[in-house]
């Protein structure tokens, strides 16, 4: 199939001002994610790349501009349509401590939605939690635990289950190691790139550094004060960057990566 | 294993764990009143005001009733009307609190509005006119309190919930399109839970005051009927205060070790739910 080439997701003109236009989160962003690949989003602190995660998702209300999935404009279904689509557009958040319920065990947080979404049957339900948190790599019992037993790393696992449970076709991740040990951080990456390529998922990746965004990209976003300065290649945008930013986001790489130090060289 | 350890934290206060079984043998008491009342409260049984005998424990009072089976059933009306009266007011302000700060906007502006309105009377004088005007009695009090006491409950709820709606767990139930009876319900009520159960304390003690104080005015409980109010608004004169000590020492020290109990529980609970002290 040529599936790989029709955008799963196409954003075009996107705009969000707060306060009354003053601040320019936002500023006509568009941008394509095709079936099955990973979108790189990189730039500075306050630059709008969570917002950007927060319009995909519908957290937020754009000011202007369109995010068509599946050349489907969300915000315009009615009830039913937006119910199903739901489940299809899955985020996974920067901060792993706030992101899972303090008083909720991990079955039930990953249970509920599955179950809210008839994803699977009742009775498959704890067969169906035990294989996410395999994938995931926890051990079965976790499911019993509340989130106070788990670590940053652990906790990011956990939400990646949830996000998974309710089969998504693209999965928007806000900083998902920014706020992990770097020890850590290497596995959680190796994590979300090894289910990407098992499950097919489209992938949105946010990061602030270039050398976690590249590993896991097909394509990356440059983006500078609400502005998508520049896009390309994984590669070629390191070999050949375009916009003053992008060289300053490549040389304030440590050099630490073999692949990027090699290709900076040539 | 969670309760395990909240119930470790509990009873490391050492008054809140005296309190809990001071006001666990107390509720006993006074739910099995008609078993352990010597007599039927309302009843002359004996002379007028005597001191206490081995028959009548703590005496009788001016009109020859006995003064240990009215206390029992006093307690009885003070612990009723204290968490009858918490719980309406709490289930009151839980859901407009709840309203209010989860879905913001004008409906928030609307039940806040409201909020301060009920709030800018006069605490007592708006108990005051709801007694003058409606008939007197049990009910009418539970009612009248359970009624003035939200307010403040509905903001304690609507800050919690302003706080807790913008964690990434509320955010990920919308992202997965969960209901907002879900959301409400399963993800943030539970949250806050631990102020509610501590402000909840000091609302029950503050009822059973106001139950007092009322009765004691001749607003709240009907005489004959026993409550600790009635049984203190008998022995309002200077002769019996210094003479009589068994007519309003026992529903008085009665009324202050429910209010210190409560409120010992309400302090074990604030550090039992502290999850810095673990
Ligand atoms: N609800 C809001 N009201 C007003 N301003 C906001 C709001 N949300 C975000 N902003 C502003 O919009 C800008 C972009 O914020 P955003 O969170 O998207 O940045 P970011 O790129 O994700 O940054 P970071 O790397 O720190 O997460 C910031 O200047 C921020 O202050
Ligand atoms: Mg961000």
């Amino acid at each position: 199939m040529n599936e790989i080439n029709s955008p799963i997701l196409a954003v075009s003109g996107l705009k969000k001002y707060y306060n009354n236009s003053s601040i320019r989160a936002v500023d006509d962003v568009s941008f394509t994610i095709n079936q099955g690949e990973t979108l790189g989003l990189v730039g500075e602190s306050g630059c709008g790349k969570s917002t950007i995660a927060k319009l995909i998702v519908q957290l937020e209300k754009p000011s202007e501009g369109k995010i068509l999935f599946h050349n489907q404009d969300l915000s315009t279904l009615n009830k039913e349509d937006k119910h199903k689509n739901k489940t299809k557009i899955q985020m996974i958040f920067q901060d792993p401590y706030s992101s899972l319920n303090p008083r909720k065990t991990i079955g039930d947080a990953i249970k509920d939605p599955m179950l809210y979404h008839q994803i699977c049957e009742k009775e498959e339900v704890h067969k169906e939690i035990l294989r996410l948190l395999d994938l995931v790599g926890l051990p079965a019992n976790s499911m019993d635990r509340y989130p106070k037993d788990f670590s940053g790393g652990q906790r990011q696992r956990i939400g990646i289950a949830r996000a998974l449970s309710l089969k998504p076709e693209l999965l928007i991740c806000d900083e998902p190691v920014s706020a992990l040990d770097v020890s850590i951080q290497a596995q959680i990456l190796n994590l979300l790139k090894t289910i990407q390529k098992e499950l097919s998922l489209s992938m949105l990746f946010i990061g602030h550094g270039l050398s976690v965004v590249h590993y896991i990209s097909d394509r990356i976003a440059v983006m500078y004060q609400g502005k998508i300065v520049e896009e390309a290649d994984s590669i070629a945008l390191f070999t050949n960057p375009g916009h003053d930013y992008t060289k300053t986001l490549i040389s304030s790489i440590p050099i630490l990566d073999p692949t990027l130090r090699n290709i900076r060289k040539a | 294993m969670e309760q395990t350890s909240f119930i470790r934290r509990f009873s490391r206060h050492k008054l809140g764990t005296l309190s809990f079984f001071i006001l666990c043998i107390i509720s006993f008491a006074a739910i099995f009143a008609p078993v352990l009342a010597p007599f039927d409260p309302n009843e002359i049984v004996g002379g007028f005001g005597k001191a206490p005998t081995s028959e009548f424990l703590l005496g009788t009072d001016q009109v020859g009733r006995d003064v240990l089976s009215r206390l029992l059933y006093g307690t009885r009306i003070s612990l009723m009307v204290g968490f009858l009266a918490t719980i309406i007011s709490s289930a009151v302000g839980i859901f407009l609190g709840l309203l209010a700060g989860y879905f913001g906007g004008p409906l928030d502006m609307v039940i806040m509005r409201f909020t301060d309105m009920v709030m800018s009377f006069p605490y007592i004088l708006l108990v005051l006119v709801a007694a003058a005007i409606f008939q007197p009695g049990l009910w009418t009090m539970i009612l009248i309190l359970g009624f003035v006491d939200w307010p403040q409950m509905a903001r304690l709820v609507r800050g919690n919930v302003l706080s807790i709606r913008e964690k990434n767990y509320v955010k990920a139930s919308k992202v997965a399109g969960m209901s907002h009876a879900y959301i409400l319900f399963s993800e943030i009520l539970p949250n806050t839970v631990a102020p509610i159960l501590i402000y909840g304390t000091s609302v029950v003690a503050i009822s059973m005051l106001d139950e007092a104080a009322l009765s004691f005015l001749g607003m709240g409980i009907k005489p004959p009927q026993a409550s600790l109010g009635n049984m203190l608004n008998g022995a309002q004169s200077l002769s019996i205060l210094t003479s009589k000590p068994w007519l309003w020492l026992p529903p008085g020290l009665m009324i202050l070790l429910l209010v210190m109990s409560v409120n010992f529980i309400g302090d074990a609970l604030r550090d039992a739910f502290d999850p810095n002290q673990s």
